[in-house]
């Protein structure tokens, strides 16, 4: 009889823990529906990375999350001005035959293309890709840099 | 009796403080980024892959306490200066999940594995749960 009751208080814990996870899961969905919603340029529906795009004075820094990938898989093209982030996210095969309990990790092709607010220079563009971060480092054109002017008296 | 093999998503709940600042899209209580993990099961040992990018293996805790699996990856600051034009990432918070496993894992064999912001855990079986090939006899 006492197992009973035990089992019963178990079987409410449980319940109550699978409601929390209900709460965060949908915090999750809603995060990643929000960022997708969010980001510039996804016409064919692709999965889009979240990116942080910070300008310094004299270049951009682009930093894009991509974990998990080869750097070979990534892809980074400038193209009138316009930055474009693409690769494939590919399925581990080490476990194509294992029992999937959880699938959150998105699979398949990405992009993510970026409008740059400023000329680059082009051929001092760097790519780093680093803990799972893709870092692209843009210095600015001569043209875009901030320039002291100086003040001449006479 | 039921007895059940499975690796169970749980979770801590505490409130955000606002002094805690929240960085999430959507009003949360939630004061943590939650990695989107995938879980896979063969004969011999679940695995779990965490998404933690920006975590070094310096930023990287993982405790076990009894039962209970915990995960915790703190990103690297990046550069202050400068202004954000996009900001998705909800840079310089962590990432935290928690696994309830079960009692029958080995968890003294448990290994994590940190590879390009994807964190691995192969969680062993415990013997006596693994599929035994049983000679019949005549």
């Amino acid at each position: 009889m006492s197992t009973q009751v035990r089992r019963y208080e178990r079987r409410n814990a449980s319940l109550w823990d699978q409601l929390e996870s209900l709460q965060e899961e949908v915090d999750r969905l809603l995060d990643t529906a929000f960022a997708a919603a969010g980001s510039a340029s996804t016409l064919w529906g692709e999965h889009a990375p979240a990116v942080d795009l910070v300008e310094e004075p004299d270049r951009l820094v682009l930093r894009v999350d991509l974990p998990g990938m080869r750097r070979e898989d990534i892809q980074v093209t400038l193209h009138d001005g316009c930055l474009t982030v693409a690769g494939e996210m590919r399925p581990d095969d080490r476990y194509a035959q294992a029992q999937v309990h959880r699938a959150e990790r998105v699979t398949g092709r990405f992009q993510r293309t970026i409008s740059l607010p400023v000329a680059v220079a082009v051929d001092q563009i760097t790519a780093r890709y680093r803990d799972g971060v893709l870092e692209v480092v843009l210095p600015k054109a001569e043209e875009a840099r901030p320039k002291q002017i100086q003040v001449q008296a006479d | 009796m039921q007895k059940d093999p499975v690796v169970q998503q749980n979770q801590e709940v505490k409130t955000a403080t606002p002094a805690e600042g929240r960085v999430t899209r959507m009003p949360s209580r939630r004061r943590w980024l939650v990695p989107a993990v995938n879980i896979y099961e063969t004969p011999q040992e679940f695995v779990i892959e965490a998404e933690m990018p920006g975590v070094t293996r310096d930023g990287l805790e993982v405790t076990l306490e009894g039962n209970q699996l915990t995960i915790v990856g703190r990103r690297t600051a990046e550069t202050a200066e400068g202004r954000f034009l996009l900001r998705e990432r909800g840079s310089g918070m962590e990432y935290r999940r928690v696994f309830e496993l079960d009692p029958a894992l080995d968890t003294n064999r448990v290994t994590a594995r940190l590879e390009q912001g994807l964190l691995t855990l192969v969680l062993p079986k415990a013997q006596e749960l693994q599929p035994r090939r049983i000679p019949v006899t005549d």
